[in-house]
């Protein structure tokens, strides 16, 4: 494929694209709450949109698809049961909001801080997502880097995709914060679907309609259609894979940080339920990728190869192939940009603003602001440095981030706990879950998030329960939230 | 996955439950559906490992995870229907 008209395809899409974010500029007062939350108004259909732009990246369309064409049908069940864990949010979307409009949290450590009665609550938590959501960033980087150089033979350099996606990520988040991410997000989405499916369609087709798609896969490819199947998802690889994602949209900041900013309950009904659907239709059409891969390349070395064969095979047309491209670019910068964002406001309300306690709101987010280029360019260094920890710690990015869950489920539904027990949790079962991705060890044969979860619980409940509960703003937080949850219908 | 409609709080949302133990009724229904996706989640889990692992087709696993989670999105929808402002 040809250099120029990759080049052609991407400027239409930054023109696009960053027409959407002037636009989404107004004028008034900034704020913290207005610059890193969208004021706390944000509409339903374009909060699902940007929900569903930050959540899939593109790991969807290369690493699912992937995953697909390696173990098969797994891959699907293990994506959908993340997406019936989004359930999450019919239980804690309407706590976060009624929390965060009471009490003005703008990031989800903050809130854990005030209702545990203790900043360092929201220090450590913050630093946990730092140290894990950076490399994930990266990768997301490195991703498109190698996409656009193994589409182009090298003519495209790695360098080039990694530079040009860090300054779209940066230009995306700082023309108006939350609010050009989240117009931009929406456009991305709309595009990331609809031009994935439409292939999806051609491709099946092409491979003889959906009735001889599935009957190639059944007579040529044994195994593709059941679990274990081929032997890759063997039970204990499917939980330790989809464990940590069952709980991600409560253990990801950068979507956690989300239930805080729909303007109405109606609004944040119409997120939960625009999202889940977007993600059923985008998970399925990722999946059929894989699987047509499978049907039409059998013998590739790896199932990272999947989608780049695909699209530079004659089954998808040279334009089609580009505009595809384009999509898996907007789904990378679409979830980086969000991820800025939001270990942004985390460094500044959670880290800057606790060692300089005097900070008011002006000059954190003018700290804000220039902490997103910052982040950037350390997710954008740590992808040119390619080390194997930066991989490491993408790779446990889940599993890591999967110890801050029992600190916020109790700081709902358990009165009893307390900041020992949340900052013990949060490091000890962190660290844990590092040592065992690091050391490649899976003890007992489990994953490193199933050993992370179950430590991190084991420290919170006896750790709190071993310190003195908290007696003031942990119980008019839970009282609060509590009596609001009945009035606006919720449970 | 249908439910009578008299406990249904889909059809209930524009209506403020009054005493207290209407309202707690109202919430036991609605717990009871996030009971439901639990048992679903872990059927996800568990079903195509065992009754389905020899169905090495599209009517199998594919189909079984396909169908929970849509049954999991309606009953978010149902559950979420009651929320008002």
């Amino acid at each position: 494929m040809t250099p120029g008209w990759i080049w052609f395809g991407v400027a239409i899409y930054v023109v696009i694209a960053g027409t959407a974010a002037l636009m989404s500029r107004h004028d008034g007062e900034q704020t913290m709450s207005s610059y890193f939350l969208g004021n706390r108004r944000m509409g339903g259909f374009m909060s699902a949109m940007s929900y569903s732009a930050t959540t899939y990246s593109a790991f969807m369309l290369i690493g699912l698809a992937g995953l697909t064409y390696t173990g098969g049908v797994g891959a699907l069940g293990f994506e959908l049961i993340y997406l019936c864990g989004v359930t999450l949010v019919l239980i804690f979307g309407p706590r976060f909001w009624l929390a965060g409009k009471k009490f003005g949290y703008v990031t989800p450590s903050e809130m854990l801080g005030d209702r545990y009665e203790n900043r360092a609550v929201g220090v450590v938590a913050a630093l946990c997502s730092l140290v894990f959501l950076i490399p994930y960033a990266a990768v997301q980087l490195a991703g498109v880097g190698y996409l656009l150089s193994g589409m182009t033979d090298g003519e495209i350099s790695f360098t080039s995709g990694t530079v040009l996606v860090t300054v779209l990520a940066i230009g995306f988040s700082m023309v108006a914060g939350l609010r050009s991410v989240v117009w931009t997000d929406t456009l991305q989405a709309v595009f990331m679907i609809i031009t994935a499916t439409l292939v999806v369609i051609l491709v099946v087709h092409e491979l003889g309609g959906v009735s001889g798609f599935f009957n190639s896969l059944t007579n040529e490819h044994p195994g593709a259609l059941s679990v274990p199947g081929k032997g890759f998802f063997s039970f204990s690889t499917f939980l330790g894979l989809t464990l940590p994602w069952v709980f991600f949209s409560l253990s990801n900041p950068q979507v956690s940080q989300r239930l805080f900013t729909p303007k109405t309950m109606k609004d944040m009904r119409r997120m939960l339920l625009g999202f889940m659907i977007f993600g059923f239709i985008y998970t399925l059409v990722a999946v059929t990728w894989g699987f047509a891969a499978m049907v039409k390349f059998p013998d590739l070395a790896t199932g990272d190869l999947a989608t780049p064969t695909l699209l530079a095979s004659s089954v998808v047309p040279t334009a089609l192939a580009i505009i595809v491209m384009i999509g898996i670019i907007a789904a990378a910068v679409s979830t980086i940009d969000s991820i800025m964002l939001t270990l942004s406001s985390m460094a500044t309300r959670d880290v800057y603003s606790v060692v300089k306690k005097d900070a008011g709101d002006t000059e954190q987010l003018l700290v804000g602001k220039v902490m997103l280029p910052v982040i950037a360019l350390m997710a954008y260094l740590f992808a040119q440095l390619e080390l194997n920890l930066i991989a490491v710690l993408s790779v446990s990015a889940s599993a890591g981030l999967l110890v801050l869950v029992p600190a916020l489920v109790g700081a709902f539904f358990w009165r009893r706990g307390t900041a020992a027990g949340a900052i013990a949790s949060i490091l000890v079962a962190g660290a844990v879950v590092f040592y065992l991705e690091f050391a490649k060890v899976k003890f007992l044969g489990q994953g490193s998030g199933v050993w992370g979860l179950t430590l991190s619980v084991v420290l919170f409940v006896g750790v709190s329960l071993a310190t003195p509960q908290p007696t003031g703003r942990a119980q008019e937080f839970m009282d609060h939230v509590r009596t609001k949850l009945a009035d606006h219908g919720a449970i | 996955m249908a439910e009578p409609s008299s406990d249904n709080p889909a059809t209930q949302h524009h209506q403020h439950p009054g005493s207290p133990s209407e309202q707690g009724y109202y919430t036991g229904v609605k717990r009871r559906w996030l009971g439901v996706i639990a048992v679903l989640i872990l059927a996800a889990f568990v079903v195509p490992f065992t009754a389905l692992t020899n169905i090495d087709a599209w009517y199998g696993s594919f189909l079984f995870w396909t169908v929970l989670t849509a049954v999991v999105i309606a009953i978010n929808a149902l559950v979420s229907s009651a929320w008002r402002d």
